[in-house]
C-alpha cells in the first residue's frame, strides 16, 4: 500500500477564527504519525477533515492522486479505518449489532473478522447493551469498529481514550504491527507514547503546522517550551529515546 | 435492564393482537350488519354500510396509525432524540395548517397536497436551519420545531376563528383527530402511501440502524448522513401529510408506539419497524373503535383516545428502560 495521504493547503474557518490555516502535509504509510498540540490547537478537526468528515473551506485533502471528495462513502468506509473521539450512539444498541453495522455480519462470522483484536476482549461484551457498557469499554467497541478489516489507512482519535494501561500498551504494539502495511495517523497527548511510538509527528498550535518531521527533531527542548508551556526535555538511554518533563514554563 | 433478545415472539404477539383488533373493529359498530349480505357482495344497506363506511374507515385508521408509528421510529432514531416525533417537529401542525387553510378555501380533496407540501416544506425549513457549517445540530432542529408548532397553531386557530360558522365545528373536530366522515378515497391513499413509506424504511433498515449511530459514525460507516436524511424527511413528509389531511391531529401514536417497540425489540430497525406498523395500527384502530362505540352515536376525538388509552400503558412499560443509551 503505497498511498500518501495528502493534505494541501487546508484551511477550515469556524465564525471569523480560522481552526485550521494552510496546512501542508504528505503523511506516509509505514509508520504510525501522531498529531501532537495542546488542548483546541486543531488535533481533532485536522483528523476530521482527514478522513472526509469535515470539508476544508481551502485546499484539497487526497489519498494518492484521488482528492477525498471524489470517492464513494462506502469507499471511504472500506479505505480508512477511523475511531473518532467520543462519538456516541444515542440508541441502545446491543455490541455485537453495533460492531455488525461495519463487518455486515453477526455471530460467529463477526468474530472472524474481530479475530486479530484479541487485546480489545471484544467477545465477552458481544451480549451487552451500550448502556451497560464503562467508558473504556465503549472505547474498545469504537476500537473495534475502527481496526475491523483490513483498511490501509487507520485515522485515530485519541485511541487510548479511557482505555486501561494494559488494552492501551497492546493497542499501540497492534498498530506499530499494522503500520507497517498500511497507514496511522493519531492524535494523542501523552508525548511519552508519542516519542515511543511514532516514528513521524505533527504538532499543531492554534491551527498551524508547528513542526512536521521525525519525532526526536519535533519534539525539542524549545517545541515543549514554545508549544506546550513544558519545561522538558528528550533523553536517550541505550537506544530507547524518552522525554522527561519537569515543569511548566507559563 | 436488556430488551428481549428473541425478536418472533414480539411480532407474533403484536400480529395476534392486530389481527384480533382488526376483527373486532371491523365486527362491531353502528348498526345491524347482515354478514351474509356482506360477504357475498350484495347491493343493500347492510353492504354499502359494510364496505363504504366501516370498512374504508378501520382501513385507514390502521394505515395511519401504521404510518404515524413509522414516522415517529424514524425521526427519533434519524434525529436521534427521544421526544422527535411529527407533532414536535411542527411537522404535523404545519400538515394542519395547509389541510385547515385548503378546506376554509373549500378546496376539499386539494388538502392532501397542501398538507404533504406544508409537511415537506418544513422539514426542509428546519434542515437547513440545523445545519451549521457542515454539522447538524438536533437541538436547534428541535428548538426550531417546536416554534414552527406554535407558529403554525397559532395560524391554524387563526383560520378557524376567521372561517364562517358553519365549517368552525367541522375543522374543530377534524383538528382534534378522528376518522368521521372518511371518503374512501382518503383510506386507499392511506393504504398507498403506508406501502410506499413501509417498504421504502424496511429496504433501508440498515442505513437506518447506521444513521442513528451518529452522523460521525455514520460517515465513519459508509453512509452520507446529511443526503440520506433528507430523503427520509421527504418520505416522512409525505406520510405525515396524508395522515394528517385524512384524519387530523392525532397525536401520540407516533412517540409512543416506538419506543414502546424498543422495548420489546431493542433498537434495529429490521425488528423495529414491523412492530411499529403493528403497534401503530392496533393503537389507532382501537381508539377508533372505543371513539365511535362508547358514546354512539355521538364520537370521541380519536386524538384523545390514542393518548388515554396509550400513555398508562407506556408509562407502564417505560420502567424496563426504553431502550437509549
Amino acid at each position: 500500500m503505497e498511498l500518501k495521504l495528502l493534505l494541501e493547503g487546508v484551511t477550515l474557518n469556524r465564525g471569523a477564527r480560522p481552526i485550521l490555516e494552510e496546512i501542508n502535509l504528505a503523511v506516509e504509510p509505514g509508520h504510525i504519525t501522531g498529531v501532537v498540540g495542546p488542548n483546541g490547537s486543531g488535533k481533532s478537526t485536522l483528523l476530521r477533515v482527514a478522513y472526509g468528515f469535515l470539508e476544508p473551506d481551502s485546499g484539497v485533502v487526497r489519498v494518492g492522486d484521488k482528492p477525498l471528495r471524489e470517492w464513494s462513502p462506502r469507499e471511504l468506509s472500506v479505505s480508512m479505518g477511523v475511531c473518532p473521539q467520543e462519538a456516541e450512539p444515542s440508541l441502545d444498541f446491543q455490541v455485537e449489532q453495533l460492531l455488525g453495522l461495519k463487518g455486515g455480519c453477526l455471530g460467529e462470522a463477526l468474530l472472524d473478522k474481530l479475530r486479530g483484536l484479541s487485546f480489545l476482549r471484544l467477545e465477552e461484551l458481544f451480549p451487552k447493551q451500550l448502556s451497560q457498557l464503562s467508558g473504556g469499554e465503549r472505547q474498545r467497541v469504537r476500537l473495534g469498529v475502527a481496526l475491523m478489516g483490513s483498511s490501509p489507512w487507520l485515522i485515530l482519535d485519541e485511541p487510548a481514550n479511557h482505555l486501561d494501561l494494559a488494552t492501551g500498551w497492546s493497542l499501540y504494539h497492534y498498530l506499530r504491527e499494522r503500520a507497517v502495511a498500511g497507514g496511522v495517523v493519531m492524535a494523542l497527548h501523552d508525548l511519552s507514547t508519542a516519542v515511543r511510538f511514532c516514528r513521524k509527528l505533527v504538532m499543531l498550535s492554534q491551527g498551524r503546522v508547528t513542526g512536521y518531521g521525525e519525532t526526536e527533531d519535533v519534539l525539542t527542548t524549545r517545541s515543549l517550551d514554545e508549544v506546550f508551556g513544558l519545561k522538558g526535555r528528550l533523553i536517550k538511554q541505550g537506544g530507547e529515546t524518552s522525554v522527561v518533563i519537569e515543569g511548566v514554563t507559563r | 435492564m436488556k430488551p428481549s433478545r428473541s425478536s418472533q415472539s414480539p411480532l407474533l404477539l403484536w400480529t395476534v393482537l392486530f389481527v384480533f383488533s382488526l376483527g373486532l373493529s371491523l365486527w362491531v359498530g353502528a348498526g345491524d350488519v347482515v354478514w351474509s349480505e356482506v360477504f357475498t357482495f350484495q347491493s343493500g344497506l347492510s353492504s354499502s354500510l359494510f364496505w363504504k363506511l366501516r370498512f374504508p374507515r378501520v382501513l385507514a385508521a390502521g394505515a395511519v396509525g401504521a404510518g404515524l408509528a413509522l414516522v415517529g421510529a424514524v425521526l427519533q432514531s434519524s434525529l436521534r432524540n427521544p421526544l422527535a416525533d411529527p407533532f414536535l417537529l411542527g411537522v404535523s401542525s404545519a400538515s394542519a395548517a395547509g389541510a385547515v387553510a385548503a378546506l376554509a378555501l373549500g378546496l376539499t380533496s386539494g388538502r392532501f397536497g397542501l398538507s404533504v407540501g406544508a409537511a415537506l416544506a418544513c422539514l426542509l425549513c428546519l434542515d437547513g436551519l440545523a445545519y451549521r457549517r457542515g454539522v447538524f445540530s438536533n437541538h436547534i432542529l428541535l428548538i426550531g420545531g417546536v416554534a414552527i408548532t406554535y407558529l403554525l397553531s397559532a395560524l391554524t386557530g387563526l383560520i378557524v376563528a376567521l372561517a364562517d360558522g358553519t365549517k368552525t365545528r367541522g375543522l374543530l373536530f377534524w383538528l382534534m383527530g378522528g376518522f368521521s366522515s372518511l371518503e374512501p378515497l382518503a383510506a386507499a391513499l392511506c393504504v398507498a402511501s403506508l406501502i410506499f413509506t413501509g417498504g421504502y424504511l424496511l429496504k433501508h433498515a440498515k442505513e437506518l440502524d447506521i444513521l442513528a449511530t451518529g452522523d460521525e459514525s455514520a460517515h465513519v460507516l459508509g453512509l452520507r448522513p446529511d443526503g440520506f436524511r433528507r430523503k427520509l424527511f421527504l418520505i416522512c413528509s409525505l406520510m405525515v401529510g396524508v395522515c394528517v389531511a385524512t384524519a387530523g391531529g392525532i397525536g401520540f401514536v407516533g412517540l409512543l408506539v416506538p419506543h414502546l417497540a424498543r422495548i420489546f425489540c431493542g433498537v434495529t430497525h429490521k425488528q423495529l419497524l414491523p412492530l411499529c406498523v403493528l403497534g401503530g395500527a392496533t393503537l389507532t384502530i382501537v381508539a377508533d373503535l372505543v371513539a365511535r362505540t362508547v358514546v354512539a352515536p355521538r364520537e370521541i376525538p380519536v386524538g384523545l383516545l390514542t393518548a388515554l388509552l396509550g400513555a398508562p400503558f407506556f408509562l407502564y412499560q417505560l420502567r424496563k428502560g426504553g431502550g437509549w443509551n
